[in-house]
């Protein structure tokens, strides 16, 4: 399990599979692993099919961006998705679970926790992103000066003052018909070319604002990146058996119809009003 | 070749004459009007068109409202459009009954937009107008900011924006962007200036009593829609952007606040900033404390992309 976890490398769950699959016999010895210290490591999280789900206390993020963004999949195919980007966020707590399906078609979750318990934030990340294809929040708060209409390509989500990265979220901004390498073939990201290939996000819409505020926030997640080092006090890493006894009514309120999403993922905690802290 | 001295004064007086017009009708390289020039640093991306000398052809200068009707403000913001229409709805602005209050638009000025809006790599338009207001808030029922909002608020706020109507080039799979509030929003705010670059047939429904005269008479005059009332009196009245912007919009009161009975905006560019900026890229809407102020709220709300 401890393989699971590098340092500046990135952590990836495909990783995370190989081990758990060829360890699942002892998957009881490993229900839980915790570590009580604060932890600081460069993260990559590459989530393959999306099957993820994250929440939050609070997320106060300054230069908040979201756009919506191509990311490729495992399988080659293109997927949009909004990427949510922060220069600096500040977080009260983090949850990321993960379930994940192996051999003899068994079902677990893993399940990331981080938070001092406090009302504060503690968890602090720069150059933060979260590709989502759902994200609910009690209170979505756009600060300062916002935009919405630019090119995803226009916006700045990098730290510090001014001069800014230039498209940070990484948009293809040319139809060059190599994005996957010169000599190489594929679908294209957009559905034709104009201005001599220079295509520049054109379709791909975007908000841009000062300062983002999130407070009890939820979401899918397909991928999620900090650049940098990100600081995770009391860290818990826990592989749980899957489990789906409830569901919930179109007006959000709980009944006992499974819903297909593990009872204890982040996404059904907070639906339930449990947030980390 | 020798000039009389009455010659000689008619010269130099031609030439002071020439001199004056030449600083009045040419066009000055750096005009003060325009505030601080688009600058990399705070654009980065090349916004490019091949072929220009300009590395940034295709950035949309929008000249930003001074806060109080005057278009020709020293600000500007410089955004490279997507050229993907969002969708704001909420109400029914073909209702009849004025007392269907959804929220309140406050100080509100309208024009054409001047020239021709680009998107990022082909296409443009020259039909769209530049809306601005203070607030544009919605009924809640904490703060009802209209005597005749629903109790329970309004919960039938759409904004959405749909890639499949922005011009090619565009993402070859389709997506819409569905931002789904479960609680009234509020755009603007204290200290927070808002404006939008709409299409003509975007359009707002206002009770005809809040015209001047309060008569369908005031709202024919302008180009809106009565519906309702009796005698020409009472009922409402649905205005586009065009009709808000257009020649006898001033005579509507200019600025002034408006109940809102229904919300039906189409929009390219949505900028929130400080009132009358010369730089709005470094002078944002902040506080006291500097900490910047709410400009969107969205309470309680769902983002999926579909």
């Amino acid at each position: 399990m401890a393989a699971s976890i590098s340092t500046g490398t990135g952590t990836r769950w495909g990783r995370m599979v190989g081990a758990l699959a060829a360890g699942l016999g002892a998957l009881t010895g490993l229900a839980t692993l915790t570590w009580h210290q604060a932890l600081g490591f460069d993260t990559t999280l590459v989530i393959q099919d999306g099957n993820a789900t994250f929440s939050s206390s609070q997320i106060t993020a300054d230069d908040a961006a979201f756009g919506m963004a191509p990311v490729r999949l495992g399988n080659g195919t293109w997927k949009n998705l909004l990427r949510a980007g922060f220069a600096t966020a500040s977080l009260n707590g983090l949850c990321v679970s993960k379930t994940e399906t192996v051999l003899g078609g068994i079902k677990y979750t893993v399940k990331l926790t981080a938070g001092d318990g406090g009302t504060g934030l503690e968890t602090r990340a720069a150059n933060a992103a979260l590709d989502v294809t759902a994200l609910r929040g009690a209170g979505i708060n756009l600060q300062g000066s916002t935009q919405i209409g630019q090119a995803t390509t226009d916006l700045t989500t990098a730290p510090g003052a001014a001069p800014y990265l230039a498209n940070p979220f990484g948009v293809p901004s040319t139809y060059d018909g190599g994005w996957f390498g010169p000599g190489t073939t594929g679908p294209q990201v957009y559905g034709a070319t104009g201005n001599g290939g220079h295509v520049n996000g054109q379709g791909y819409t975007g908000i841009d604002a000062t300062r983002g505020s999130l407070t009890n926030v939820y979401g899918q997640l397909w991928q999620a990146q900090v650049t940098g080092n990100i600081t995770l006090p009391n860290l818990s890493i826990k592989v749980l058996p899957f489990k789906d006894t409830i569901g919930f009514n179109a007006n959000g309120t709980p009944n006992s119809t499974p819903d297909g999403i593990d009872d204890r993922s982040c996404w059904t905690e907070a639906r339930q009003g449990t947030y980390p802290r | 070749m020798r000039l009389t001295v009455r010659r000689q004064r008619l010269l130099v007086l031609a030439a002071v004459l020439v001199l004056a017009s030449a600083a009045v009708l040419l066009p000055r390289v750096d005009d003060g009007a325009h505030g601080q020039a688009q600058n990399g640093a705070y654009q980065p991306f090349a916004c490019d068109q091949p072929g220009s000398t300009n590395p940034q052809q295709r950035r949309q200068d929008v000249q930003l409202d001074n806060g109080a009707g005057d278009f020709n403000a020293a600000g500007r913001m410089y955004p490279c459009l997507a050229g993907v229409r969002w969708h704001l709805q909420s109400g029914n602005v073909a209702t009849s009954d004025p007392g269907t209050a959804i929220g309140q638009i406050r100080t509100a000025y309208g024009r054409k937009f001047p020239g021709t809006v680009y998107y990022a790599a082909a296409g443009s338009r020259t039909d769209l107008y530049q809306v601005a207001f203070s607030g544009l808030q919605f009924c809640t029922g904490d703060t009802t900011p209209v005597g005749a909002c629903p109790a329970s608020g309004t919960t039938d706020i759409q904004l959405y924006a749909d890639s499949g109507d922005a011009p090619s080039p565009k993402p070859a799979a389709p997506y819409r962007l569905t931002i789904d509030p479960d609680q009234a929003i509020t755009i603007g705010g204290a200290g927070v200036w808002t404006e939008v670059l709409a299409t003509a047939s975007s359009s707002f429904t206002v009770p005809v009593a809040q015209l001047p005269t309060a008569t369908h008479l005031a709202c024919g005059l302008v180009g809106g829609t009565a519906r309702g009332g009796f005698l020409g009196i009472g009922g409402t009245c649905e205005l586009s952007a065009e009709d808000f912007a257009g020649g006898l919009a001033q005579w509507l009161g200019g600025g002034e606040n408006y109940t809102l009975l229904g919300v039906n905006l189409d929009f390219y560019y949505l900028v929130t900033h400080r009132q009358n900026p010369s730089d709005p890229y470094t002078q944002l809407p902040v506080d006291g404390s500097g900490n910047p102020l709410n400009s969107i709220q969205l309470p309680d709300t769902t983002i999926s992309v579909g």
